[in-house]
């Protein structure tokens, strides 16, 4: 385990809230120990960045979901991926969207996961334990 | 005689004379006679014992050539009667074996055996001689046989004693059919005694003054063993000819003078030499007698006679050229007696120059030492007359070598040269005039059958002139027909003195084709032909004109044969010459109705008025004159024409008449039709135009024209082509013009009216021949109202496509919309179902003991609806993906295909024991690979799913090849549809079973009907209710 990612916090991008609630949930099933931010649309999501960058901790990871009101979520990552600072922060989008186009683009951008959200509450704990697990401990992340 | 007569002293000095040439001659007869002899006669020698030679060859190759023809006479016979016996031959032969002739002994040997022997006493043993087998005589009776010809052998010693030669003649009997081969009958042989025919030949005749041999036995030649004569003349110098014998071959004969070269005695020989010899001899004696003076004077008197009366002059001069003595003859010369010639030279009677010239002669016999012949014309003083002098001078020395003078003896020449110069004048006329007449004469002997013949005969032959020639070689160019027919001739006129005229083709040496008229006059002596003389004429060219002449008769007579026309040839008057037409059976058409008769005359006399009136026209002013008439014939009427010219002025007149009828009976109906015609021009509704080509003027218009352009017809033909176009047009239009000439054209253009109005018009047109002259008609269709609906169908049709345009751009549009609703729709309805399946099972885990049983079982079915919805959104989701999804096709191996979608269920393929069985191996399709498996992977569900139930599942993929694609099938042994519901099942949405008893979307199938579809494919289905199904799925190649 690695102890400097332990009190990084993790920026989930969710507008619906049901989505944010269990989404939480799971991350608690798995005593999570990060802290969990929560942007409620894109706009939020990028308002982080001067946040960031006038000093507050860099989050371990950014959970994105890619249908956002006022900021479409891929914009979101092409204005997260272009910026230096931000570029380096592993984005996993997290969404329903099985669309072809979406992937590509996601990946185009610079996403470093794509998960889709399963319906099924059982398996959505399972998917949000596996990115937790990897991305909180068995990642290590840019210093 | 005079001299010796009249003195005393003359009788002492012509003495000396003697007794000077006596010593001359002791002392040089050698150098003198042997010198002359070699020099002047040997040549001369030669000659006449080739004449002599020549002459007995004559003989010996007639003597052979009639026995032979005897022989052939029989063969004619045995031709004509194969089976002749030996009484018959003997009857025959006995004719033959005669003494007049040279022939033994005649035998026939059919089939090549000895059969037939004439005279038979004493040749018996001869009888039965097969030549096939017998050693000797083999060889020649088959040359005979394979050659066909007569083959000499011999001289042979004969069995019976004797010697004769042998020559065998082969038989052909004619041919069985005409144009067969002759057949070969056998040999007829003869015997010819040797000794007869030598004697008849005149070999042994004591006064032949020529030692003979003769060599070439079987007919060798040259090459051939000697059988005649001293072998040894072959090696002496010989004169030597050729006896040709029948058959090919020959024998040498060679002679030699009796007393061997420069010792002959012969006559022809004294005579030519007589001068030099009388001189000769007188000398020989002269010095006898003076060595005898007792019988000098007796002796003497005779030489004096003899040197009186010779006709040639004899003189003596000494070295310094004064006369010594001279004969009567000389007295003549210089017209002076001996006495006053004697003590003189030549200056003292002939002109200086002559007598310089004697005494040059003089002094050249003197420096040549030995005698010198020429010839000078010389004028006799006594008389005036001249004459041709051949004199020899020969010098004379004494005994201590010293010239003593020299001895003069002339000859006169004149009449020899003369009759010489007059026969090769004569011959030169003949021979000159017979080549421009192409006659040439010709004459042989009946004995030898040789003659000669003159240039131009030779010439005709193609051969080169010779003195000598044998009859068989004149008959030698001729052939077949003419061959049998000249010697037919020959024959009669040898035998019967019938004189012959005829005409006759031959071949001459150069095989020239040639037609000559050859006469042949017999002459008699003592009431026997014995010889024939004759001419030919090469006739060729006459000849070749006749056939040619004949042959222009019968191309004329073809040509009139194959022309309709009739040809009658007239005087100016018109008396009709010659008529010339197909031959007819119509006797008014019949040669003899015209020929004589004024062609006025035989025609009726209306007619007959306007040929007279042609006749004259012609007459006047010649040119050509066309008349046409009708005249009742065989068939009825019939329309003639008759085209009258004259061949020159004042000439003949040649009308030249055709049966026109049927044209003109077609020049009648052709001016009715063109009335039709122009009805139809006139009358048509539509508008139509003809004009001139070349000028463009319109030449005719018709009444639609006139009211629709509204032109009257005055002002239209008033109007070039061009006046109707459009100023813009008429550029196009001229340039179009001149390409149209034997085209039929059609095209738009635009036309103005009268009052400028414009239409739209459709020319139609093509060449015609209006009144004569080239032209073109066209055809006018209005098509201003067409256009104008066509313009407003364009338009229409614009309207129409942009409207689409619009249209489907708007669809487009819509279509990008519902993508995205699509998209959205899933993606927000995904959203809640996750939160009602995520809260209920929070529910259910946070507040079991709460629920109760009731409550736990009303959330398990809610979450069963989510899941169900999710299911269904995704399939939507797949669906619509589908439709929008770009499709690569590239070639798949689908038995790999199928196999990946099969691992994918393997478990529960596995679990439910369900018997698979795949057969694709070796095909491929032409597909997009996710679309494939997705196919794939749904017809697989497809068939578990509805095998659920199945007793033992089974699921087959097999496929085969098509033309262009490939076709697979998915069978199972499930449950089965109601074909009824075929179309049904690829519907999205659509189920045909409940959703609780087989659970799915209805989307499936659908996903499948749409893949297939988007990559070229078909699919369909065959089944039963209960009886599985099997899904047939195309893909393209």
């Amino acid at each position: 385990m690695n102890v400097g990612t332990l009190n990084r916090p993790i920026l989930l991008v969710e507008d619906n809230l049901a989505d944010v609630d269990l989404t939480l949930r799971a991350f608690a099933r798995r005593q999570l120990a990060n802290p969990v931010q929560v942007a409620r649309d894109g706009e939020e999501a990028v308002d982080w960045i001067p946040r960031w960058e006038a000093g507050e901790t860099l989050p371990l990871l950014i959970l994105l979901d890619l249908k956002l009101p006022r900021i479409d979520g891929l914009e979101v990552l092409a204005r997260l991926k272009s910026h230096s600072l931000t570029r380096k922060i592993p984005v996993v989008v997290l969404t329903t969207s099985e669309e072809d186009k979406d992937i590509e683009s996601a990946y185009s951008l610079g996403a470093n996961s794509y998960i889709l959200k399963p319906v099924d509450f059982v398996k959505f704990v399972d998917v949000a334990a596996q990115v937790e697990m990897y991305w909180c401990m068995v990642n290590t992340p840019p210093r | 005689m005079t001299a010796h007569a009249n003195s005393g002293s003359g009788t002492e000095a012509r003495a000396w004379i003697f007794a000077l040439l006596a010593a001359l001659l002791a002392l040089s007869t050698g150098a003198v006679v042997g010198h002359y002899a070699q020099q002047r006669e040997l040549a001369q020698e030669r000659s006449q014992v080739l004449h002599r030679l020549s002459t007995l060859r004559a003989r010996l190759e007639g003597i052979v050539n009639i026995n032979l023809s005897l022989v052939h006479g029989l063969t004619a016979v045995i031709a004509t009667r194969p089976d002749i016996d030996q009484a018959g031959f003997a009857a025959i032969a006995d004719g033959l074996v005669s003494e007049p002739y040279a022939l033994r002994h005649i035998g026939a040997a059919p089939d090549m055996v000895l059969s037939l022997m004439y005279p038979l006493a004493g040749n018996e043993a001869a009888v039965g001689l097969d030549y096939r087998t017998h050693p000797q005589q083999r060889e020649a009776a088959l040359r005979a046989r394979d050659s066909g010809r007569t083959v000499i052998a011999g001289p042979v010693a004969l069995q019976q004693g004797g010697v004769a030669i042998i020559a065998r003649k082969p038989v052909f009997l004619p041919p069985a059919q005409p144009g067969g081969e002759r057949r070969f009958w056998g040999l007829v042989s003869a015997a010819i005694d040797v000794e007869a025919l030598y004697r008849q030949a005149g070999l042994h005749d004591p006064d032949l003054g020529l030692r003979i041999a003769l060599r070439g036995s079987d007919g060798g030649g040259e090459s051939g063993p000697v059988f005649f004569g001293d072998t040894a003349l072959f090696g002496a110098d010989p004169v030597s000819v050729e006896v040709a014998l029948p058959g090919g071959g020959s024998w040498q004969m060679v002679a030699v003078p009796a007393d061997g070269w420069g010792h002959t005695n012969q006559g022809a020989l004294l005579l030519r030499m007589m001068s030099f010899l009388v001189a000769l001899a007188a000398a020989i004696m002269v010095y006898r007698l003076a060595r005898a003076a007792d019988v000098l004077a007796s002796q003497g008197a005779r030489m004096h006679a003899l040197l009186q009366t010779i006709p040639d002059l004899v003189w003596l001069k000494n070295a310094e050229g004064v006369f010594l003595s001279c004969n009567p003859r000389f007295e003549q010369l210089f017209g002076a007696r001996e006495a006053d010639i004697v003590g003189k030279t030549d200056h003292d009677f002939v002109p200086a120059e002559l007598a310089d010239h004697f005494r040059d002669n003089d002094h050249a016999a003197i420096a040549a030492g030995g005698p010198r012949v020429n010839e000078e014309w010389v004028r006799f003083a006594s008389d005036g007359h001249r004459e041709l002098l051949e004199t020899i001078k020969t010098p004379v020395y004494d005994e201590r070598g010293g010239v003593l003078g020299v001895l003069g003896i002339a000859r006169d020449i004149t009449r020899r040269t003369l009759d010489a110069a007059a026969l090769r004048r004569q011959k030169d006329l003949l021979d000159r005039t017979g080549h421009l007449a192409k006659v040439g004469g010709w004459a042989f002997d009946v004995a030898t059958m040789r003659g000669s013949w003159t240039d131009e005969t030779a010439r005709i032959y193609d051969l080169e002139p010779e003195p000598d020639v044998d009859v068989a070689q004149g008959l030698g160019c001729f052939h077949g027909e003419s061959r049998r027919a000249i010697e037919q001739a020959v024959r009669d006129a040898i035998d019967s003195g019938r004189a012959y005229d005829l005409e006759l083709e031959f071949r001459s040496a150069k095989g020239v084709k040639k037609w000559v008229r050859t006469i042949g006059l017999p002459v008699l002596e003592d009431g026997k032909v014995v010889r024939v003389e004759g001419a030919i004429q090469d006739v060729t060219e006459l000849k070749l004109a006749e056939v040619k002449a004949r042959h222009g008769e019968l191309v004329l007579d073809s040509v009139f044969q194959a022309l309709p026309d009739q040809f009658f040839l007239m005087d100016p008057d018109g008396t009709i010459r010659d008529y010339r037409a197909q031959r007819s059976t119509d006797p008014y058409l019949l040669r003899e109705a015209f020929l004589g008769k004024r062609m006025q005359d035989v025609l009726p006399a209306d007619i007959g008025e306007r040929v007279q009136s042609s006749l004259a026209e012609i007459g006047e002013r010649g040119g050509l004159v066309t008349c046409e008439y009708d005249l009742p014939t065989v068939d009825g009427t019939s329309h003639f024409e008759a085209r009258l010219t004259r061949l020159a002025e004042e000439g003949p007149v040649v009308a030249v008449v055709r049966d026109i009828s049927g044209e003109y009976r077609s020049r009648l109906s052709l001016s009715a039709s063109e009335a039709r015609h122009r009805q139809l021009f006139e009358r048509n509704p539509a508008p139509m135009l003809v004009y001139a080509p070349d000028s463009l003027r319109l030449l005719a218009v018709n009444e639609a024209f006139t009211a629709h352009y509204r032109y009257s017809r005055e002002e239209a033909l008033a109007l070039n082509l061009p006046d109707l176009y459009p100023p813009a047009d008429k550029q196009s239009l001229i340039d179009l013009l001149g390409r149209l000439a034997g085209l039929a054209y059609v095209g738009e253009w635009r036309h103005l009216r009268k009052d400028g109005s414009v239409i739209m018009i459709e020319a139609r047109s093509h060449d015609l021949c209006y009144e004569g002259h080239a032209a073109r008609v066209a055809v006018i269709t209005d098509i201003t109202e067409r256009k104008r609906m066509e313009d407003e169908i364009r338009q229409l049709n614009a309207d129409l496509e942009e409207k689409v345009g619009r249209r489907t751009a708007e669809l487009a549009a819509a279509n990008k919309e519902l993508q995205t609703f699509t998209y959205s729709v899933s993606h927000d309805l995904k959203a809640p179902l996750r939160g009602i399946d995520g809260y209920s099972r929070l529910l259910l885990d946070g507040h079991y003991a709460e629920l109760g049983e009731e409550g736990r079982l009303f959330l398990d079915n809610v979450r069963r609806g989510v899941a169900h919805m999710a299911r269904l959104i995704d399939d939507l989701l797949a669906y619509s993906r589908l439709e929008r999804a770009s499709v690569h096709g590239q070639t798949l191996d689908l038995s790999q295909a199928a196999g990946m979608v099969l691992d994918d269920r393997r478990a529960e393929l596995q679990a439910r024991g369900i018997g698979v069985k795949i057969d694709l191996s070796g095909l491929s399709a032409c597909a997009d690979p996710e679309g494939l498996k997705m196919v794939l992977r749904n017809l697989v569900d497809n068939a578990l799913k509805f095998t659920r139930d199945s007793r033992s599942p089974t699921l087959a993929i097999s496929g085969c090849r098509t033309e262009k694609s490939v076709l697979l099938a998915i069978k199972d042994n499930g449950i089965g549809f109601d074909m009824r519901f075929h179309d049904r099942i690829f519907e999205i949405f659509q189920r045909l079973q409940r959703a609780e008893d087989y659970p799915g979307t209805g989307v499936g199938l659908a996903i499948v009907h749409k893949a297939v579809q988007r990559m070229g494919g078909r699919v369909w289905a065959e089944s039963q209710p209960g009886q599985g199904a099997t899904f047939y799925l195309e893909l393209p190649r």
